[in-house]
């Protein structure tokens, strides 16, 4: 089996395994990336969510293969400390109950405010619309995002709260 | 006596190794209310700790799994106010105790509740030794001594850590009598507090039984048999085995677990058993999935192969034409209903449902020689400890039980089937082994909470309250399920018996028919409370169209004066539904096909009104705008807590309400994933606004009570909206058009 060189939160990593399997796996098993969660493995949960190369993908369904030579940030990675503003903002609206969505909830929500422009509730709703949450912590992740964004429900910039 | 006792140091490091142990107090958290006398007749066994170590850390070593009810940060806010703490040095670890130290349940919305008392005790009195040690040390009074900031201070402005205080008070008796903070001093209960499990959540650092990692781990994947209580009859290995990584292949027998509550056997008759099954053990989880599609399986299907969601109704609706147990009769209410000015009749209907836990059921199991430790997100450890202890044969304190951060609870993690399963693989394999259920696995072999019927009647006097109430309520019951056919249905317990309207209606009879079936049944978050309230407060609501009285001013007025009926005071349950209404608009004007709805509901020694407003298109479609809650939980010992508890019932009982069915068909659940069993997203999350009343009373629950209203809340909204009585859940869109 060919040996596959994976880009992971700015470090190579070289794994060997089947091609065919999930980034899920790999990052859970293989590399000991837990933070990023099995839910369901059929993309409708969102737990899963990582970046590649930037943009939001569900890591259940996106054979390793897919992804030699991209950019992939996980959980794990996306700061050092805690001081990524989307994690500050669940941080300020002490977001997660469980806990157990909100890495994947956090993956979508940073690559929606990336640009660091104002987002609407209407681009929340969208970007956030394949993630579960099953205690309800629905209406502090809108909070959280418009925080991190400084953005208000109409998408302009602003105050938030 | 105040419970409370010193801990030698070298004991408390055999149960809680990684402590830094300079005093320690160990008592005991009350389990559940309906236990609390029972606990107190046994000899003292503590279940939690309090330890202040020479490093300044204040420990609080307690069973409560976290489950995102926060308990993790309201126990030490209890702890920190008694003692006056340096609030960032207190911390919970899980303690991992055994099955010797009695109940470490987590459930029933009593995690804060029953630590109330103990833990503010044992604050109280760790503060009192540190004291003494200090005033002995300087040689002044005691009584001359103030603490603040882990730090006792004297009348000179001498100060000592509590660090440095920790082993000398460790030497001085236990008060016996300690005095608690009274309210009006308190500065850090009932204040907003961030949750101190909150970082850990955000960078992916917290480990769920999911992410536990053991030296030599293998990885499981079970298939159990699709059919309700099927059975293995052959399998076919080979193909499974083909895949690169799959270890080996077994059979998991059909094994008796123990009563979770008592830690016993269940008796004649009843269900608490592993389901049988195939699990595969593989290098990676992938290869162990992927080894499961590759099982040929071939399965008994039992007696249950034809069993549908349209017979198992039409069996309800059956026994409903049968006299049930009689739960409770006051006056004659057959007499009152002929006698009546008007009559009221309804049926209604909800479904099975599954908990479908965002993680899924797992466990990690090493069983050796010596005996067997598990790595488990479980609400009852020691139901698990003594199920895996009588399946193999151990004795019970060489099974050890770690319990880690749960994904979601909700009374899934109450059975310890998936903790036996990992036990039983890992002894089969002989290496540690974490078992992964697949989704498909975890809603198809849930324990559902009961599909139930049922039927009422109502007969109003001349001024239009109900005089006459009759509710005979069919349903599958837990407790027989769990407990075993000798016993009789705790059919109170399954219809609320003693709760409201009983007691509010001169005659009033319940009953209660406890259905055969052959679906698994367990614990739902707020269990019966989120039929029945569901089913009663829909009927007053017929109740007041029937007799066209606002459907506020119909439960003000049937509560009457305000008294108090056992625990429950009306008074309180008036002012939430007086403060939810005055909160949202209620009687306002709305758009066309808009409405406001209402429910309230007294349980887990709180009060609860929601307020719904929904707005039904005209192809039927229901949205819910904005929800209203107001609670009187006594203390709230973390009102942000509090917040988010109600939030978070609120769309958990919403989910239930717009999507949630398990339904079966030849024996088989037709659901299996999140795109046939549909949660609520962000986009449909009504604007919930949640109103505490400032209380006193003793603290209540709040994990389950958000839950049972919304329901019936949205149902009786859409009836103001659209006309049209929601009888049967979930609500569906092709009844509502315009």
């Amino acid at each position: 089996m060919p040996l596959m060189k994976l880009q992971v939160n700015g470090k190579s990593q070289s794994v060997d395994v089947d091609p065919e399997t999930p980034l899920l796996w790999v990052l859970r098993d293989t590399l000991g990336l837990t933070g990023t969660k099995f839910g369901c493995g059929m993309a409708f949960c969102g737990a899963c969510t990582v970046h590649l190369d930037g943009q939001a993908i569900r890591s259940c369904i996106t054979p390793v293969s897919d992804v030699v030579g991209k950019k992939i940030t996980t959980i794990e990675g996306l700061s050092t400390d805690r001081s990524h503003p989307v994690q500050l903002a669940w941080i300020a609206e002490d977001v997660p109950q469980c806990g157990y969505c909100q890495p994947g909830m956090i993956m979508s929500a940073a690559a929606l405010v990336a640009n660091n422009h104002a987002v609407s509730d209407a681009e929340i709703d969208q970007a956030m619309a394949g993630h579960i949450c099953r205690c309800g912590t629905y209406q502090r992740i809108r909070q959280a995002i418009h925080r991190a964004a400084g953005s208000t429900a109409n998408g302009k910039k602003g105050a938030s709260r | 006596m105040n419970g409370i006792f010193k801990v030698s140091r070298r004991e408390f490091l055999k149960l809680c190794p990684s402590a830094s142990a300079g005093l320690v107090l160990g008592f005991s958290l009350l389990a559940d209310a309906k236990r609390v006398s029972a606990s107190q007749n046994e000899p003292f066994s503590p279940n939690a700790f309090l330890s202040i170590g020479a490093d300044g850390t204040i420990t609080i070593w307690s069973p409560k799994s976290e489950m995102g009810q926060g308990v993790r940060t309201a126990l030490p806010m209890m702890v920190a106010e008694e003692l006056d703490a340096d609030w960032s040095k207190v911390a919970v670890q899980q303690a991992d105790l055994g099955a010797k130290y009695g109940d470490q349940i987590t459930g029933g919305s009593f995690s804060i509740r029953g630590s109330w008392e103990p833990l503010r005790n044992a604050g109280a009195a760790a503060r009192s030794m540190l004291i003494a040690a200090a005033a002995a040390k300087w040689g002044v009074e005691a009584s001359t001594c103030r603490t603040e900031g882990s730090v006792v201070f004297n009348a000179a402005g001498k100060r000592l850590n509590y660090s440095e205080l920790a082993s000398a008070a460790s030497r001085l008796p236990v008060p016996k009598v300690v005095a608690v903070k009274d309210a009006k001093d308190f500065r850090i209960l009932g204040k907003p507090t961030p949750r101190k499990d909150t970082p850990p959540k955000v960078d992916g650092s917290a480990v769920y039984g999911m992410d536990v990692r053991v030296p030599g781990m293998l990885y499981g994947a079970i298939a159990h048999c699709p059919v309700l209580g099927g059975e293995v009859k052959s399998f076919d290995a080979s193909k499974a085995k083909a895949i690169k990584g799959v270890r080996d292949v077994i059979e998991i027998k059909r094994t008796e677990l123990v009563h979770q509550f008592s830690y016993e056997a269940s008796g004649k008759g009843h269900s608490n058993y592993t389901r049988s099954g195939i699990a595969v053990v593989a290098d990676s989880t992938w290869a162990a999935i992927q080894g499961r599609k590759a099982l040929a399986v071939t399965w008994d299907e039992g007696s249950n192969g034809a069993v549908n969601s349209a017979g198992l109704r039409e069996n309800l609706a059956k026994l409903a034409d049968t006299p049930g147990t009689v739960i409770r009769n006051d006056g004659d209410a057959a007499k009152a209903l002929d006698q009546a000015a008007k009559k009221v009749t309804a049926e209604y209907e909800v479904p099975f449902l599954a908990h479908a836990t965002m993680e899924p059921v797992n466990c990690t199991a090493h069983v050796t020689d010596k005996g067997c430790e598990i790595w488990a997100p479980t609400q009852i450890p020691n139901a698990a400890a003594v199920s895996i202890a009588k399946a193999l044969n151990l004795p019970n304190e060489s099974v050890k039980v770690h319990v880690t951060f749960l994904g979601g609870g909700f009374g899934r993690r109450l059975m310890q089937d998936y903790a036996l399963e990992a036990a039983l693989v890992s002894k089969s394999v002989g290496a540690p082994v974490k078992l992964v259920w697949t989704r498909e696995e975890d809603i198809q072999q849930d324990y559902y909470r009961p599909a139930s019927l049922h039927r009422f009647q109502a007969g109003l006097d001349a001024k239009g309250l109900p005089v006459a109430w009759t509710h005979r309520a069919v349903s599958p019951s837990i407790s027989i399920f769990l407990e075993g056919t000798a016993i009789e249905p705790r059919a109170a317990s399954e219809v609320n018996g003693p709760d409201f309207p009983a007691g509010f209606v001169p005659n009033f009879r319940l009953e209660f028919v406890a259905a055969p079936s052959p679906v698994a049944l367990g614990y739902w978050r707020s269990v019966e409370n989120s039929s029945n309230i569901f089913v009663v407060q829909s009927f007053l609501d017929e109740i007041a169209t029937a007799s066209g009285t606002d459907p506020v001013e119909l439960r003000l007025r049937m509560l009457g004066e305000p008294r108090k009926i056992g625990e429950f005071n009306t008074g309180r349950l008036k002012r939430v539904i007086e403060l939810a209404a005055s909160k949202a608009d209620w009687g306002k004007p709305v758009p066309r096909r808009s409405g406001r709805g209402i429910a309230a509901f007294f349980g887990y020694a709180s009060y609860v009104a929601q307020i719904a407003e929904v707005s039904v298109t005209d192809d039927g479609d229901v949205r819910v705008n904005r929800v209203v809650c107001a609670i009187d939980c006594g203390i709230a010992v973390n009102p942000d807590t509090v917040r988010a508890q109600m939030e978070g019932g609120i769309v958990f009982g919403l989910t239930a309400a717009l999507k949630g069915e398990i339904t079966l068909d030849r024996g088989r659940v037709q659901q299996s994933n999140f795109n046939n069993y549909r949660m609520l997203r962000l986009s449909e999350m009504p604007k919930v606004e949640v109103h505490i009343v400032p209380s006193m009373e003793p603290v209540g629950g709040t994990g389950e009570p958000g839950v049972p209203p919304i329901a019936p809340a949205v149902a009786n909204a859409i009836f103001a909206a659209t006309g049209k009585r929601i009888r049967r859940l979930p609500i569906r869109a092709d009844e509502l058009k315009a």
